[in-house]
């Protein structure tokens, strides 16, 4: 019993030992929770671990999943990043840390850290794979430098990639690099054994070019052919040989081809090709001559433009007969149309135009437009003409044409820009010389026409240009040139004397005006050219030539030859009959009114007042306004003063008479009879107390010199409290016209001192104390200020003394211990700091009065006033207390933003620009930040936008400093426009060679942008 | 007054009527500003117009513009353009030569373009070929490319490493700077000074070989291929190289075109959330609830969603749509699951809606439905092996089958071994549709109905599926994926509005849901989180997009799914919003098709068949304003990001909108009449009284609100109902005249505010 019990006691104490050691301990316990999934315990046994110094990758490892799957992903990154900081490189879990970052950079929408941390992994496991990877992401988010790097090792790693090797190459050309480019694609093709892609061998060949190695071009491009080019790919190289001036080389590299009989049809026309392009035209003509004319539809337009190209019109004409037109190029039918007309071939031309049809207007849009103005189609005729304008293959003479059109279509001022438009230099044929010329006269372009016919003139004399250049001179040209011309030559035709005498005329060149006009008068003496020749004799100053004429024509000649003929009796001074001929048309009367107004004036005009008395007198009395003053002048100048004065006091007593008739009649009175004959009549009104009286009485006391009486009137009725006050502050200046400046401050301060001071009348008093008022000024600005009645008055006191030059006297006022307390008087007292410039006791004025001021518009003036005296804190905290005011006021939000991007704070300088730029487009500076902004934080795509709008806004800017450029230049780099930022910054440099920031900007934006040849080109300079 | 001058009175007003009633009639009778862009695509090519260049990429920015799309497949032949009354213009992206006769479609074009309508011409213009390959001639093809003022010089470059841009402005390079290895380009010769060039290439250095490959001008506008996007295919992802918004503003001339805008209620942007049922049944493993000791088979996803992400946010509405297969007893509904529907139901801030009854994953499968077709599936499930005991002892899972609790997208995503997820039973659409509907209307409480049909899925649905929810009297909503973030960093991951499906229109959610961020539910749960990159990125420096919080019941499975759920909640608290039901914005969305705008004098709409939609944007605008005097049915006005929004009054059929000049955009146009600002919840029947107004408002937490007043002073502003005052305070009215409360009142019911002044 005793061993049983014994054997139970040992096994229990066995069992109980077994079991103690079968209890996990601590490292073990989490991971036997995560395996149970019971994660709640295993992270918190991890994280203990963790906190107990273990940061092992067997700790680290599961405490990240444990956060992944609790959703904590920032933290696990949090924990990986430290994790690999802490991590020798050497270690496998370094790696391993690596790539899970890798992934949870990418799952956080991290791509700027994704595509780091690529670079990393890549460095430390250099497979394919990751190169890769890195190289797409990079192409596609723009990074090309990057993608380059990364595709180098990977072409490194896998030279059998035609395709990557063919990406790279292309990459590296697109960027310049030529020689690495050529040398990785020479690489490949010689792997390759000549078989690499069609697109590499091209581009190859054109980079080998490029270089001037047309040899080594030559020598690869027959080992292709020879392998296995197509016949398009085979053309292609054959091209590029052409391109770079070496046919050539590609007739010597097409000449095996052609042994064999069976070669394509498009080969044999390419080696006609390049024979024309090699100059051997008897060879080319030859092999022409020895083709078929039947050829396939693919191959008919080639042949006959090829045709064409050598001169075969008439074997091209041939070779389409009976083809469609529609496939030969536009250009060779051209030229067939022309080998048609030129042989009169209307069969052709028929057959042309019939299946051609729209096709053929579409090519000749001077041919469509004249048919369009023809037909009255002025819209479809502009639209062909502007085509015709638009398409520099065409001759000067069908741009003429078009400018022509262009102008009968009604849209002269387009025509005219696309005259200025054209080129007119070198040698034009004469026969488009006549309409140059015409549309420089009626283009309004004479004085350059006539410079322009001079310089041909001179350089190549001609009829046509003679002709071209006469009505341009007559003109604007020396008008005696013109005459001597004329005189040479005793035969021309009447109509271009007409012209000639027309524009002369017009012009004022009075001499050969009448010359040309007698020669048409004498070669066919019409009553026109009889009328012209008047005209000419008139402008020639020779009236009493011209009068016979006009005397001849009066009875029929109508309005124009009567003001003619009176124009010709005024000038020789014959008023008085003159006088009489206008006194006894408007005598005749029937006339209507505006006839009569006109006759009235041209007697006014020769000065025959008397005449025209009768009439402008009723009309005054009829009428009054305009035709009052007009009698009245009329009368003065006629010495009938009396009859005008005794009619204004008639009228002046006519009850009738309405307040502006009274006025004009009292002012007329003053002016005619003289202020002593309207003095009393004025006094008189000006005593009803009506203000317009008041004008004229001073006027009159003004020029009779009574001074003394005028400045009593003055006084008394500045002191009238009856006068309202708007007449009495007009007094007061008044008051200061008579130099009488004291009563002139009295009056205003007798205006002001009921009032506040936004007043006009206090306004009126600083405009007169000027913006340094005497100290007395000052005393009573302080005084108002001690006696005002409320805070908020009293602060406004304070505010003008301070604006006043009193800042200083309101400092010392409010400023006796510390900042005032009151709300209302901080702000005047922060006004008065920021006068003197006393940035230190602003800030602390601001600060203390932030935490009171509720009104936005004040705190934002405190912020202002900080930001001017460079107090940056006192500015933030009265930009963060006008947002608590006003969560998304604009310049709250930007102001803070600014700062904030200013100290580094990202994240902030995101939200605020973006709150501010929420309210509108913004200005270029937020933009630009916000964009900034959004870079540092690895988001360039985001930014992206936001640069574009910063550089539409600086391109919208009218004037820009060199600061505004240099940001242009930055927002262009962040856009990639690498190249408008280097022009940008180069024209900063030249303007500003000592600027070391803008040279280091500018090295860096290159560095950044992997031009580092010209980056150390810009380091290296003085 | 006397007899004499009332009826003095009277004769002047009939004088007036006579003279006014005339210019009336003609403005509500008058042809609307078109609004209609028609798409040529060539399904040959593209197979559907969901898939198509223009729907995934243009029809988003054109939206945005104003403009509607309606599509025209050219395999067809060429549309009769007297079909479409309210067109405005007409965009192609083409990649190759669609035309059997190029001749016919030039001819065509022409025409088109001279009865005035405007080309956007993209990548290829399918003038150059015959779609046999044959090439036409150059002059035939000349005459297409002249009416852009271009002559195509036929030459190719695909060698560009020569070439340099010369020209490119504002237009190029909006999400792709053109940088690195440029692509091939064609010689295009600039012939007609009208137009402007956007981007020139030169080669060598040399004038004389410019191309110009964008130009706009007073036909429209072409951008050659190539030079529209960048596409990646290692990635599948494109970036736009042209600013589809300005390149189509141009061409389209849309500046003048109030635009009805989807994305903003009330001066806010619009927020809704919508879950579709798939994994209402998978039980959760988020602790505590795995560890319920009340429920031993396991609290279920549904059950955690609710708890989690609905209950803990009363604020937000939310609209939830089960699979009847799910909760129905006759298919594998259990009491658990029947609950845990009605217990969501119940909540005030939740909108019953139906993901379906049998959740078909492959709509297409559908289109010709014979049960027989299906059969091969059924035997097939049933064929399935099923989970032995020795998996449940190694914890292994076996293929779901039908049924099982994994059901919806979750249990096969992506591959749809079967063609819906509960076939045991024949299809059939009305059930599917109208039937659902019904089914979660009869669940719900009292004076709730299911509205919405959310479609399950791959969410493309054919023409009678979308009209049965039209006939059920009820909205669609689904599919788009919207994204746009560092993963998919452009706005060609961003959707139009909706769908055109035959004569019906499907209307895409406004996010994509957790789907697209989970690596289709098998990873990253987490992945949810980023969707805030998203909500952020289309609001500013454009508001594209509604702020929606879309997912499925699964998320409620995962611990990281349901942080990532909750955070992206927490944003939606934080953000500027005006909560509404998805099946409100499916009705906005509806609207802004259905919306036509009559011009009526200088500056001035009426606003005709807007539907639900209460919203018009004006671009451009920051010194713009509404002319309040020379408008009616306009609640309020609001700047922002340049543009100014227009708050029309539910109360009114045919608002009338005038604009006039403003001062400047940083403050609220100063009117003499009170107007909203911005408010959380909606608004509908404003009227002015003196100073104050009435005005009645629904919707979600608490009513954030600002409204203009004319006057400074102090304010009453009560809340009442059927007479009862739920609340009333007052607020100062400061110099900037706003009137600024948060209403501290339940408003899911409609409620009535009162404002009026009491002091200066």
């Amino acid at each position: 019993m005793r061993a049983n019990i014994l054997f139970v006691l040992v096994m229990l104490a066995v069992g109980v030992g077994v079991s103690l050691l079968l209890i996990p301990r601590g490292e073990e316990l989490a991971l036997q929770k995560f395996r149970d999934q019971d994660y709640a315990t295993a992270r918190l046994a991890y994280e203990q671990r963790f906190d107990a110094g273990d940061h092992s990758a067997a700790t680290v490892m599961p405490l990240t999943r444990l956060y992944l799957d609790g959703g904590e992903v920032d933290r696990a990154i949090a924990l990986m990043e430290a994790f690999v900081a802490r991590e020798p490189e050497a270690n496998a879990s370094y790696a391993e840390g690596r790539q899970i970052l890798s992934r949870l950079y990418r799952d956080a929408q991290r791509m700027g850290d994704y595509l780091e941390n690529l670079e990393v992994l890549a460095r430390l496991r250099p497979t394919d794979e990751n190169y890769r990877e890195m190289a797409t992401l990079a192409g596609f988010h723009g990074q090309i430098d990057r993608q380059i790097d990364a595709l180098r090792q990977y072409c490194d790693l896998r030279p059998d990639d035609g395709d990557a090797q063919m990406e790279l190459g292309t990459l590296l050309a697109s960027q310049g690099a030529t020689a690495e480019a050529i040398e990785r694609l020479g690489r490949a093709d010689d792997r390759a054994k000549g078989a690499i892609e069609p697109n590499g061998r091209e581009l190859l060949m054109s980079l080998l070019l490029d270089q001037g190695r047309a040899g080594e071009a030559y020598a690869r491009a027959r080992q292709w052919i020879a392998l296995d080019a197509t016949v398009g790919d085979t053309i292609g190289l054959l091209s590029q040989l052409a391109a770079a001036n070496r046919p050539d080389l590609s007739v010597k590299l097409l000449e095996p081809k052609l042994a064999d009989p069976g070669r394509p049809l498009a080969l044999e026309l390419t080696y006609i090709d390049l024979l024309t392009a090699a100059d051997r035209m008897g060879e080319a003509r030859a092999r022409l001559e020895a083709l078929p004319d039947a050829v396939d539809d693919l191959s008919l337009g080639r042949l006959v433009a090829l045709q064409m190209n050598v001169g075969m019109g008439r074997k091209a004409l041939e070779t389409a007969k009976g083809r469609d037109l529609n496939l030969i190029p536009d250009w060779a039918l051209v030229g067939m149309a022309e080998t048609a007309f030129r042989e009169r071939d209307e069969a052709v031309l028929d057959r042309m135009t019939r299946e051609l049809g729209d096709a053929v207007l579409a090519k000749h849009p001077v041919l469509a437009a004249n048919i369009a103005i023809a037909r009255g189609n002025k819209g479809e005729a502009g639209r062909q003409a502007r085509v015709a304008l638009a398409d520099a293959t065409l001759p000067l003479a069908e741009h003429l044409a078009a400018v022509r059109l262009l102008d009968r279509a009604g849209q002269r001022g387009a025509a005219a820009d696309a005259f200025d438009r054209l080129p007119l230099s070198g040698a034009l044929p004469d026969e488009v010389l006549e309409e140059l010329g015409g549309l420089f006269l009626d283009l309004d372009r004479a004085k350059v026409g006539v410079a322009w016919f001079n310089a041909r003139r001179a350089a190549s004399p001609s009829q046509a240009a003679d002709l071209g250049w006469l009505r341009l001179a007559a003109k604007a040209g020396d008008a005696a040139q013109v005459a001597s011309w004329l005189d040479a030559h005793p035969r021309l035709d009447p109509a271009l004397l007409q012209d000639i005498a027309g524009i002369a005329a017009e012009r004022g060149a009075s001499a050969l005006a009448l010359k040309a006009a007698e020669r048409v008068y004498a070669a066919a003496p019409t009553p026109r050219s009889r009328f012209a020749l008047a005209v000419a004799l008139l402008s020639a100053k020779r009236p009493a030539d011209a009068l016979p004429h006009l005397t001849a024509m009066l009875a029929d000649g109508g309005a124009e030859v009567e003001s003619a003929y009176a124009a010709a009796l005024g000038a020789l001074g014959r008023n008085e009959e003159l006088a009489r001929f206008v006194a006894a048309k408007l005598a005749k009367g029937g006339l209507r009114e505006e006839e009569e107004t006109a006759l009235v004036y041209t007697l006014l005009d020769l000065k025959a007042y008397q005449p025209a008395l009768p009439l402008l007198r009723d009309r005054a009395r009829r009428l009054g306004g305009e035709w009052l003053f007009a009698y009245a002048d009329a009368a003065r100048k006629a010495g009938a003063i009396g009859e005008l004065a005794d009619l204004l006091e008639a009228d002046l007593a006519r009850p009738d008479l309405d307040a502006k008739g009274r006025e004009d009649h009292a002012g007329l009175l003053l002016d005619v009879a003289g202020p002593a004959r309207a003095l009393p009549v004025l006094k008189q009104l000006a005593a009803s107390g009506e203000a317009r009286w008041d004008g004229l009485y001073r006027d009159a006391l003004t020029k009779l010199g009574r001074k003394d009486e005028l400045r009593r009137y003055l006084v008394a009725r500045a002191g009238d409290d009856r006068v309202p006050a708007k007449e009495r502050r007009e007094i007061a200046f008044a008051l200061l016209d008579q130099d009488d400046k004291a009563s002139a401050e009295q009056a205003l301060l007798r205006l002001a001192a009921g009032q506040g001071p936004d007043s006009p009348d206090f306004k009126q008093l600083t405009y007169l104390w000027g913006p340094r008022p005497p100290a007395a000024a000052l005393d009573w600005i302080e005084g108002r200020a001690k006696g005002a009645t409320s805070p908020a008055e009293q602060a406004a006191w304070y505010d003008r003394l301070a604006e006043l030059g009193g800042a200083r006297r309101v400092a010392d006022r409010l400023g006796q211990a510390g900042a005032p307390a009151a709300k209302d008087l901080k702000g005047p007292y922060i006004e008065a700091l920021a006068a003197q410039g006393k940035g230190k006791e602003l800030a602390e004025a601001v600060k203390s009065a932030v935490g009171q001021e509720r009104e936005p518009e004040r705190l934002r003036r405190y912020a202002r006033l900080a930001e001017q005296t460079r107090q940056r804190g006192a500015a933030a905290e009265a930009w963060k207390a006008v947002l608590a005011h006003k969560p998304d006021d604009g310049d709250a939000l930007r102001q803070l933003g600014m700062l904030a991007y200013d100290e580094n704070r990202l994240g902030d300088a995101e939200r605020l620009l973006r709150g501010f730029l929420a309210k509108g487009a913004g200005d270029y500076e937020a933009n630009y930040f916000l964009g900034e902004s959004l870079t540092a934080q690895k988001r360039p795509t985001e930014a992206v936008p936001f640069y574009r709008r910063a550089l539409e806004q600086v391109r919208a800017l009218k004037a820009k400093s060199d600061n505004v450029v240099q940001t242009e230049a930055n927002i262009l780099h962040r856009l990639g426009k690498v190249d408008d930022a280097v022009v940008l910054f180069e024209a900063l440099r030249k303007l500003r060679p000592a600027d070391r920031q803008l040279k280091a900007d500018y090295a860096s934006m290159l560095i950044d942008s992997g031009r580092m040849t010209e980056a150390r080109r810009v380091l290296s300079l003085p | 007054m006397t007899l004499g001058s009332v009826l003095r009175r009277l004769a002047v007003l009939l004088i007036l009527a006579a003279a006014l009633l005339p210019g009336a009639a003609r403005a509500a009778g008058g042809r609307a500003v078109p609004r209609t862009i028609l798409a040529l695509v060539d399904l040959r090519e593209e197979n559907i117009v969901r898939r198509t260049r223009i729907h995934t990429m243009a029809e988003m920015p054109l939206n945005h513009l104003g403009l509607t799309v309606a599509y025209w497949n050219v395999a067809d032949g060429l549309p009769d353009l007297s079909r479409y009354p309210d067109l405005r213009g007409v965009v192609t992206w083409f990649t190759n030569e669609p035309f059997a006769d190029p001749q016919d479609y030039i001819a065509w074009a022409s025409a088109a373009m001279d009865r005035g309508l405007r080309f956007a011409v993209l990548g290829q213009a399918g003038v150059r070929g015959r779609s046999n390959g044959q090439t036409i001639p150059l002059a035939l093809s000349n005459r297409f490319f002249a009416r852009f003022g271009l002559r195509d010089d036929d030459g190719y470059v695909d060698l560009t490493y020569r070439a340099r841009p010369v020209v490119s402005d504002a237009l190029v390079g909006y999400e792709r700077p053109l940088i690195g290895v440029l692509p091939g380009f064609a010689l295009y010769r600039k012939i007609d000074g009208r137009f402007q060039s956007h981007l020139v290439i030169r080669r060598n250095g040399e004038e004389a070989t410019d191309t110009h490959l964008v130009v706009t001008g007073p036909t429209g506008g072409f951008a050659y291929t190539g030079y529209v996007r960048h596409y990646d295919p290692e990635l599948n992802r494109s970036l736009w190289i042209l600013d589809p918004f300005a390149f189509f503003r141009t061409v389209f001339a849309t500046d003048d075109l109030p635009k009805p805008d989807v994305t903003t209620l009330s001066g806010r942007r619009i927020y809704f959330s919508h879950i579709d049922g798939d994994g209402w049944r998978n039980v959760t493993e988020v602790e505590p609830y795995n560890k319920d000791p009340n429920n031993k088979g396991g609290v279920i996803a549904a059950d955690v969603v609710r708890r989690e992400a609905i209950e803990a946010f009363p604020d937000l509405p939310v609209t939830v749509a089960p699979i009847v297969g799910d909760v129905d007893a006759d298919w594998k509904g259990t009491a658990e699951t029947r609950g845990a529907a009605s217990r969501l139901f119940a909540l005030p801030q939740v909108e019953p809606a139906s993901h379906t009854w049998t959740h078909p994953f492959r709509w297409s499968f559908f289109a010709d439905y014979t049960p027989q077709k299906e059969a091969v599936f059924n035997e097939r499930a049933e064929d399935a092996p099923r989970r032995g005991l020795l998996d449940e002892i190694l914890g292994r899972n076996r293929a779901a089958t039908p049924g099982h609790e994994a059901v919806g997208e979750v249990s096969d995503i992506g591959r749809y071994s079967i063609p819906r997820a509960y076939l045991e039973r024949p299809f059939d659409l009305d059930q599917e549709i109208g039937g659902a509907l019904a089914y979660f209307t009869r669940m719900a409480p009292e004076g709730k109905k299911a509205v919405l049909v959310q479609w399950p899925g791959d969410t493309s649905p054919f023409a009678a599926a979308v009209a049965a929810t039209r006939k059920a009297g009820a909205r669609n909503m689904n599919g788009g994926d919207a994204r746009l973030d560092a993963e998919f960093p452009s706005i060609t991951a961003v959707p139009p509005i909706g769908l055109p499906v035959g004569a019906e229109r499907q209307i895409y959610s406004g996010n994509s849901n957790e789907n697209t961020y989970t690596d289709l539910w098998t990873n990253r749960f987490f992945g949810f989180q980023n969707l805030i990159n998203t909500v952020r990125n289309t609001d500013s420096p454009l508001r594209l997009k509604p702020f929606n919080i879309y997912y499925h019941m699964y998320s409620g499975q995962k611990t990281a799914s349901v942080q990532a759920l909750r955070r992206n909640l927490a944003a939606a608290r934080e953000a500027e919003i005006a909560p509404v039901m998805a099946s409100t914005y499916a009705a906005i969305a509806d609207g802004f098709y259905a919306t036509r705008l009559i011009p009526d004098g200088e500056r001035r709409w009426r606003v005709k068949d807007r539907g639900d939609l209460n919203t018009l944007r004006f671009d451009r605008a920051s010194f713009t304003a509404v002319d309040l005097n020379r408008s009616t049915g306009v609640i309020g006005q609001r700047h922002h990001q340049g543009s100014l929004y227009v708050a029309l009054d539910p109360a009114v059929a045919e608002p009338v909108v005038a604009l006039g000049e403003a001062a400047r955009a940083d403050q609220d146009p100063p009117v003499a009449r009170p107007y909203l600002v911005q408010g959380r919840w909606a608004f509908n029947g404003l009227v002015v009284d003196g100073g104050g107004f009435r005005v009645g408002a629904q919707g979600y937490g608490k009513g954030e609100m600002v409204w203009h007043v004319p006057e400074p002073g102090r304010y009453a502003v009560t809340a009442e109902r059927g007479g009862a005052i739920l609340w009333e305070s007052e607020a100062d009215v400061g110099a900037d005249r706003r009137l600024s409360v948060a209403v501290d009142a339940a408003a899911i019911r409609p409620l009535t505010l009162r404002v009026r002044r009491t002091a200066q």
